[in-house]
């Protein structure tokens, strides 16, 4: 028993990581039309910066506020630059949002390292309550992703930038029609979306090592979530990103060995896609 | 000065093909001015191009002095010209509050408009938390013509508000505008195939056929003119 | 295509022989570093542009961007080198295992895969890619991360022989050559055009029977051949295959060539993989991480300068100025056509029951579109639908057609039930239904929209045999002849409208459903598109025809149906429902029918 809830624990703290990547590719594609394969990148761009940061001295907590605003910003430049111009072109954007991740990447490796790294921080302690051990970094994933999550589902909901993303999701051309400017509304979601990205990047680096290179296998994972939730739809990304976490612990610990752990994703997409080819939940930005 | 002045607008969906064909059209401060025609007699897409959603070829719009043509519809719906699309287009997966809210975002007094425009859409009263989606067709249509008024308008473009309504729902509709007219003040520009709710609602009519105005009555004199009525009903 | 465009052409291809077919005499290490040899990397390039063309085949011409075929590249070349190994064949034989089981584990994940669309197709074969390469890396019969080693020469063939680099590069640039050669014939044949139909408006093809699932799953089959293949021969090339070279970012490279090259022309995506491997090498990088730097630069600066790629820009530059393009006929509108004459309006005696729709209901939410509709079609018939917008006339025609399901009621056709089958079957049955909006076939011209279906329709069984046959007599039939050889994209709107009954018309139909064909027809249109009808009824066509336009419809029908807010306000003669007060009503509005009532009687008075 006392093994099982500390799976579930070490799930859960996984999950946070996939739900806030899921949620992010979900939401800007909802709002935009646009899906981001840089947004593994994005993710590892938040550690680095998170890392260059704690490397500069400054406090761990600064570098949580900092870096995912600083990726935030960069999605934002990005969509206004370059990707509004090939909105609802699929092949286009895959392209052209690929290259940005290898340009990322190789940037990161120039500027930093092609090495692993960590991001030193005093967050090293655990508490334990009845044999399960739940880590400072484990609990300080939960303690920010739920926080964030049910704040970002609020705002969704309702508050005016919420309506504005929603009613944009659903019908652009009508959103126009009540006043809403559909750019600045997109500007909002990719630098809500991109934000989620960095903030689970620097969390990851708080708690694993990690290189250049891991930003595809989050992407692909985030992809699923998204898709599986039912693309546009917060809470199927956050259900499908629970269980994925779960799923994930469990069968490690309980089922077929750790290093077939990366294919419950795709099982769980394709399943959910032959049962259900729009996924879980409906689309359009929902909550 | 007139709250909208068309002047000679040319232009349609494509480069290639102009569906309007040098239309005039000019509605007054707090008159109801209605657009008469068959289907395809180019109606909508002038609706569409005051709203700026489709840039004209040619032409002018001035709206409250200012010229609008080529502004970017957003800004076009701020500055207080209200556009109710054809076919009750209502957000149908938000609730009936948040696309009333959606209507009157970004001024002020939203708590207290919709108070009051609840008391002339009391139907919608008992819906707010409902998805607009769930609404019946009649519903809808009060919804989005709602809606429109949030923003409390100078003038209100409404795109065929009988369309698809029974009878005794469209009776119901006119009697809506009137009130709405009376007791907000707002300028209607009014696109109709249903000449009952035009005369019922408007002070004059054009006509239009063909992406051109072939007419303009005043809606009293409208019931007898059979000229013009043909004109449209084939 | 123009005599100067082939012979542009012509010498481009040569061109490019003569180079490739040289490499193997030039200085070995010309370009690049000791460890890379031009010999090497050439082949590596024929490799990766057979796979370029496998997947741009199919991205073209489904217009569905795939990255499934990074994975089947990979198990192709672990069904080579593991027959090879475990089954101690040779490389010939292990081929056909490589092009097979690719084939195979393709299907699920197509069947998949293509029920989804736009986005979610692109994701899914993403994660099948993954999957497979989760697969490769795990399994004990693949070697895991170290790669699968396989160094056996292909056996000689006659009097050739394959041991030497130079002569497996040429066996590459063969199997190039059939690569290209198979993408030609199929976009060439009439399989690949309507693929391409689909790819341009996928209802549109649906509606006029052409089977979307099946088509598109035989291209994912063959470009599965093909990329498998080329994994066998990465396997020759290289000696060994690891994991990771079959993953979907590293699929990128492939796109990159792809882009480059331009999809839509036949040699773009060989060229590209050329461009593509090369480049690092001109640039005199041979630190991997750079040369993935370019082609990250690369692929952003693709998508946001050369759209079409390198080849599509130069075939867009060269065609540009070889060809002006046709001007535009003048069309029905122009007055110089010469159409059929029409057939007289005879009262003619009606047949059977054709087509029975009995308590037809479809809901969306609680708007009631249609609320129980009963109407029944003789053949034979001109059958009118009106009725205010939105009182559910289109509903009621994509109900028939199989494009909505119904909430209840029940649909027969010469007395078969209808529901549970699919658009394309129905319209096998010779229903066929039009579109409100004219829809084309966007990279065709009249006359290829026409043969499309002309041979699609040629196996059917429910053919009405009194129809014309052949493009030409049914584009004759409907005064598009001028405008034959025009792009769709060229026609006017009334041509458009016109081709669209004229491709319906190509299925040889016996039941005709038609959405608002005359909406925004000229007078001259509306009158040629009228005698169009009047001749497809006196060849045995059954027409059911929604129409606003009272002045085009009325005369041409045998009876009216009036709907209103989804159930049926009145049926019967054109002349009676012109006069019925119920009617008029419906469409003046029935206080405004009140009002003008009083006011004639008053005037009258």
């Amino acid at each position: 028993m006392t093994t099982f809830l500390q799976q579930t624990f070490n799930g859960l703290s996984i999950s946070a990581v996939y739900i806030l990547v899921g949620v992010g590719l979900t939401l800007v594609f909802g709002v935009s039309r646009i899906m981001n394969y840089a947004h593994g990148q994005f993710l590892i761009l938040g550690t680095f910066v998170g890392y260059a940061l704690v490397s500069a001295g400054a406090p761990w907590w600064l570098a949580l506020l900092i870096a995912p605003l600083a990726v935030g910003a960069l999605g934002v430049v990005l969509y206004r630059t370059m990707f509004q111009r090939l909105a609802s072109d699929h092949l286009a954007t895959f392209i052209l949002t690929v290259g940005l991740g290898i340009v990322i990447q190789q940037l990161i490796v120039k500027i930093w390292s092609p090495e692993q790294r960590q991001i030193a921080s005093p967050l090293t302690d655990s508490v334990e309550v009845g044999g399960v051990i739940f880590t400072d970094a484990r609990l300080l994933m939960l303690g920010i992703c739920i926080p964030v999550v049910a704040g970002l589902i609020w705002m969704l909901g309702h508050s005016d930038v919420g309506r504005r993303m929603r009613a944009t999701a659903e019908n652009p051309h009508m959103a126009s029609l009540v006043g809403v400017d559909a750019v600045r509304t997109t500007s909002v979601a990719f630098l809500i979306g991109s934000a989620l990205a960095g903030l689970a990047g620097v969390l990851l680096g708080i708690l694993f090592p990690f290189t250049a290179f891991g930003g595809n296998a989050f992407l692909i994972k985030g992809l699923a979530v998204a898709l599986a939730g039912g693309i546009g739809n917060v809470t199927g990304a956050v259900v499908v990103g629970l269980t994925l976490g779960l799923v994930e612990t469990y069968g490690s610990a309980y089922g077929v060995g750790p290093e077939w752990q990366d294919g419950y994703a795709f099982v769980l997409l394709i399943a959910i896609l032959a049962w259900r080819p729009q996924g879980v939940f409906r689309g359009t930005v929902e909550v | 000065m007139a709250a909208l002045e068309i002047v000679d607008l040319v232009g349609g969906y494509t480069p290639k093909v102009d569906v309007l064909h040098g239309v005039a059209i000019d509605v007054h401060p707090q008159e109801a001015v209605a657009i008469l025609g068959a289907n395809g007699a180019g109606k909508s897409t002038l609706l569409r191009v005051v709203s700026g959603l489709i840039a004209p070829r040619q032409g002018s719009i001035r709206f409250n002095g200012a010229e609008i043509t080529g502004v970017s519809p957003h800004r076009i719906a701020r500055a207080g010209l209200a556009h109710v699309p054809e076919g009750r287009q209502v957000f149908v997966r938000q609730t009936v509050a948040d696309n009333l809210r959606l209507g009157g975002m970004g001024s002020q007094g939203q708590e207290e408009r919709l108070e009051r425009l609840l008391d002339v859409f009391p139907v919608l009263r008992d819906k707010l938390g409902q998805r607009a989606g769930e609404l019946s067709g009649g519903q809808q249509q009060m919804l989005a013509i709602a809606r429109g008024l949030m923003s409390q308008p100078s003038l209100l473009m409404l795109d065929e508000p009988s369309l698809g309504l029974s009878p005794k729902l469209v009776d119901e509709v006119i009697e809506l505008l009137a009130r709405v007219r009376r007791e907000l003040k707002t300028a209607f520009l009014l696109v109709e195939q249903n000449a009952a709710v035009a005369a019922g609602v408007a002070d004059r009519a054009y006509v239009m056929r063909r992406g051109e105005v072939v007419g303009e009555e005043h809606a009293q004199a409208l019931l007898g003119n059979d000229q013009l009525l043909s004109a449209y009903l084939g | 295509m123009g005599r100067r465009r082939r012979v542009y052409v012509a010498v481009n291809i040569a061109l490019a022989l003569v180079v490739l077919v040289a490499v193997p005499t030039w200085p070995p290490h010309l370009i690049g570093s000791a460890n890379t040899t031009l010999l090497s990397v050439a082949s590596l390039a024929a490799i990766w542009a057979i796979v370029a063309v496998g997947t741009g085949m199919f991205v073209n011409l489904s217009g569905l961007p795939t990255l499934a075929q990074g994975g089947l590249w990979g198990v192709g070349a672990y069904a080579s080198g593991i027959t090879i190994i475990h089954l101690d064949i040779g490389f010939w034989p292990s081929l056909l295992f490589a092009a097979a089981i690719p084939a195979l584990l393709a299907l699920p994940i197509a069947l998949v895969a293509l029920r989804t669309t736009g986005v979610a197709f692109l994701v899914v074969t993403i994660a099948f890619t993954e999957f497979i390469v989760l697969l490769i890396t795990n399994l004990s019969i693949t070697e895991g991360p170290r790669g699968l080693q396989a160094a056996e020469p292909p056996g000689s063939i006659g009097p050739l022989e394959f041991e030497s680099l130079s002569s497996q590069y040429y066996l590459y640039l063969v199997f190039l050559a059939l690569a290209i050669a198979l993408y030609a014939a199929v976009a060439r044949s009439r399989f690949g055009a309507r693929l391409r139909a689909i790819r341009d408006r996928e209802r549109l093809a649906r509606s006029l029977g052409i089977n979307v699932l099946v088509h598109q799953l035989i291209a994912f089959e063959l470009s599965a051949t093909v990329v498998g293949v080329a994994g066998a021969l990465l396997l020759l090339q290289q000696q060994v295959v690891t994991p990771e070279l079959f993953g979907s970012l590293q699929f990128i490279g492939i796109y990159l060539a792809i882009v480059l090259g331009g999809l839509t022309v036949l040699g773009g995506p060989a060229l590209g993989a050329w461009i593509v491997l090369f480049l690092p090498l001109w640039i005199g990088s041979d630190d991997p991480n750079m040369s993935l730097l370019i082609y990250g630069v690369l692929l952003v600066a693709a998508m946001l300068v050369l759209p079409r790629g390198l080849l599509g820009a130069l075939k867009g530059w060269t065609a540009g100025a070889a060809e002006p393009a046709p001007a535009a006929e003048p069309g029905p509108g122009g007055g110089d056509v010469a159409l059929p004459p029409p057939v007289e309006r005879t009262a003619q005696p009606l047949g059977d029951v054709l087509l029975e729709a009995t308590s037809v209901k479809r809901w969306f939410g609680a708007n009631r579109a249609l609320d129980g509709i009963d109407i029944s079609v003789r053949t034979g018939e001109i059958r009118g639908v009106i009725g205010p917008n939105g009182s559910g006339k289109t509903t009621l025609l994509n109900c028939v057609s199989g494009f909505l399901a119904t909430t209840d009621g029940a649909i027969t056709y010469r007395g078969e039930p209808l529901q549970g089958r699919r658009p394309d079957s129905i319209a096998r049955l010779g229903l066929v239904r039009t579109f409100q909006e004219p829809e084309a076939f966007g990279s065709f011209t009249a006359r290829e929209s026409c043969e499309l279906i002309v041979a699609s329709a040629r196996s059917r069984e429910a053919v009405n045999e009194q129809l014309p046959e052949g493009a030409d007599a049914v584009l004759a039939s409907c005064g598009l002849s001028a405008a034959a050889d025009l792009p769709v994209t060229e026609l006017s709107y009334g041509q458009l409208r016109l081709l669209g009954v004229a491709m319906a018309l190509s299925c040889r139909p016996y039941l005709l459903l038609l959405d608002e064909p005359a909406a925004g027809l000229t007078p001259t249109d509306a009158v040629a598109l009228r005698d169009v009808l009047l001749n497809a009824r006196a060849a045995g066509v059954t027409l059911v025809v929604i129409d606003h336009d009272m002045s085009f419809l009325l005369p041409i029908c045998d009876s009216v149906t009036v709907l209103d807010g989804g159930t049926k306000l009145a049926e019967g003669e054109p002349d009676a429902i012109a006069r019925d007060p119920a009617v008029i009503a419906a469409y003046l509005g029935e206080s405004f029918a009140k009002r003008r009532a009083g006011m004639l009687a008053g005037e009258k008075g």
